[in-house]
């Protein structure tokens, strides 16, 4: 057990025994041994069950919004950015949550290790990162990579590992990984096409789609109750996946993610077809940042920036230019 | 018997939408047959008294609009818009009062942050710029209702001219005359 987790388990005891905390949202071991799953410790002897390591992805403040309050919760510096979402919107209260935070070295990619349900996955008896290394058991034998060689490509261009927004921050400050990647040069190239290929381009990727819905349950900040793409009259969007639609349901997703998307990931990492969804919503954010100097998530007392306007927007505005 | 036939067809006549909606093709505009089409968002208090001073004017304008009226340019979510390609619209326009005379004092500032966000977004998905506009236009500017959709028409032709609009690819489920926008 890593010192990490251990001051994790420290921390969670403490809120649930000196804090107040009816619940301690974390991670704890899944089913196979690369996997984690989310766990709600609510007593004392369910920290036990906490773990930390490089598979643990999740977005966990997913969960805040239905969990028994005063909650504590364990997050990732990108995680804490989508709870400062939430408490700008007000659908948490600051007041009644506990913020564990994790500096975060950059969380791994199980499918860049190996696809899948394949073999090796069948043969792998622990995972273990130390030191800068992931290492693998499997058949007896240990298998070794350099973290950065494995990450989550939304983990390599990250600019915020360590969360600012927290009560208690377990381990030391992490800067920004050393993997050099340009964070918009995939929307550069997608520019570059156009307009008619571009279209196609999309509709080729949203052609896998199978509407599953995991991009949107998994994501924190699609807490609607009921979904505008749900409504049955209108019918917003067709429920039968094509293409069209099922584009037009991901765009109008990353629309009303906008401003608000902190990038986590987790759509795309929970996407089961591959589509890579953060092409769309980092053009948002790289709006937003060129035109507004803005970026989501910076500050949980700010009123959510497309509920703002400013006289300066008028040079931005598109209206009335040819 | 002819009397049957004609209750029937009277019967079914008021199950579909009436012609002119934005769920029937104009006459002589027939899916394919006829010009592009462009979708209008127009704010009730400015923009759509405008288009009634250009109507009141007799100012000449292409047919191929259909008026959305709307309470403010800010109920407007680009999702409409959004929708509004989906549905084999070839351009949207989103017009509201000038900035200052919004009747809701601040309405059109939200329309006008969000929209300079979400115009590039939607140009990034393949819709050409030249198929989606914002303008403001007040209810005295029934010219400048004209000319817009004088200009939003003739980009659009030429674009349908040089083959830069994609084919429309409605769903069972969707268009003309599914469920999807039955008017009313």
């Amino acid at each position: 057990m890593s010192d990490l987790e251990q001051r994790i388990r420290d921390e969670a005891m403490r809120a649930l025994t000196e804090r107040g905390a009816v619940c301690v949202i974390g991670f704890r071991q899944g089913r196979r041994p690369w996997r984690v799953t989310p766990h709600f410790a609510t007593t004392p002897g369910q920290v036990d069950q906490l773990i930390w390591n490089a598979a643990c992805a999740g977005n966990l403040a997913t969960y805040v919004i239905a969990a028994p309050k005063p909650v504590a919760v364990v997050l990732k510096g990108c995680d804490a950015r989508a709870l400062a979402v939430l408490l700008q919107e007000h659908q948490v209260e600051r007041d009644q949550v506990q913020i564990i935070g994790v500096p975060c070295a950059g969380m791994i990619d199980l499918a860049a290790l190996a696809p899948a349900n394949s073999a090796t996955w069948k043969r792998v008896a622990g995972l273990d990162d130390a030191a800068g290394e992931v290492v693998v058991t499997a058949g007896g034998k240990e298998h070794r990579a350099p973290r950065e060689r494995v990450l989550l490509a939304r983990c390599r261009t990250c600019a915020h590992p360590t969360p600012a927004l927290h009560d208690v921050l377990v381990g030391e400050a992490v800067a920004a990984p050393a993997v050099e990647d340009d964070r918009y040069a995939r929307v550069a190239e997608i520019e570059a096409m156009d307009p008619l290929a571009r279209r196609q381009y999309w509709l080729d990727q949203f052609a896998r789609c199978i509407r599953c819905n995991a991009c949107r349950n998994i994501c924190p900040l699609c807490y609607c109750r009921e979904c505008v793409c749900d409504l049955r009259e209108p019918r917003f969007v067709a429920r039968e996946p094509n293409a069209e639609d099922n584009l037009l349901f991901q765009c109008v997703r990353a629309w009303h993610a906008a401003g608000r998307c902190v990038d986590c990931g987790e759509c795309e990492r929970a996407c089961p077809m591959a589509i890579p969804l953060r092409e769309l919503g980092r053009k948002l954010e790289q709006e937003l940042r060129d035109l507004f100097g803005y970026q989501a998530g910076m500050d949980p007392a700010a009123p959510p920036f497309l509920a703002q306007f400013a006289a300066a927007d008028e040079e931005k505005s598109v209206a009335g230019h040819e | 018997m002819p009397g049957v036939e004609e209750k029937v067809e009277a019967g079914q006549g008021a199950q579909t939408p009436a012609e002119g909606t934005l769920t029937q093709p104009l006459p002589g505009r027939e899916r394919g047959t006829g010009g592009p089409r462009l979708l209008a968002f127009l704010c009730n208090w400015c923009s759509y008294a405008g288009a009634d001073l250009a109507g009141g004017g007799r100012l000449q304008y292409p047919p191929n609009v259909r008026i959305l009226r709307v309470p403010c340019s800010a109920r407007v979510d680009p999702a409409f818009v959004l929708r509004a390609f989906r549905l084999g619209m070839d351009g949207v326009l989103v017009a509201g009062c000038h900035p200052g005379d919004c009747h809701y004092s601040e309405g059109n500032f939200y329309t006008r942050r969000r929209l300079a966000i979400f115009t590039p977004f939607l140009n990034y998905l393949g819709v050409h710029p030249k198929r989606f506009r914002l303008e403001w236009i007040s209810a005295s500017e029934g010219r400048r209702f004209a000319q817009v959709i004088r200009e939003m028409v003739a980009d659009l032709e030429e674009l349908q001219r040089q083959g830069e609009l994609p084919e429309r690819n409605l769903s069972p489920f969707q268009g003309e005359d599914g469920p999807i926008c039955r008017a009313g």
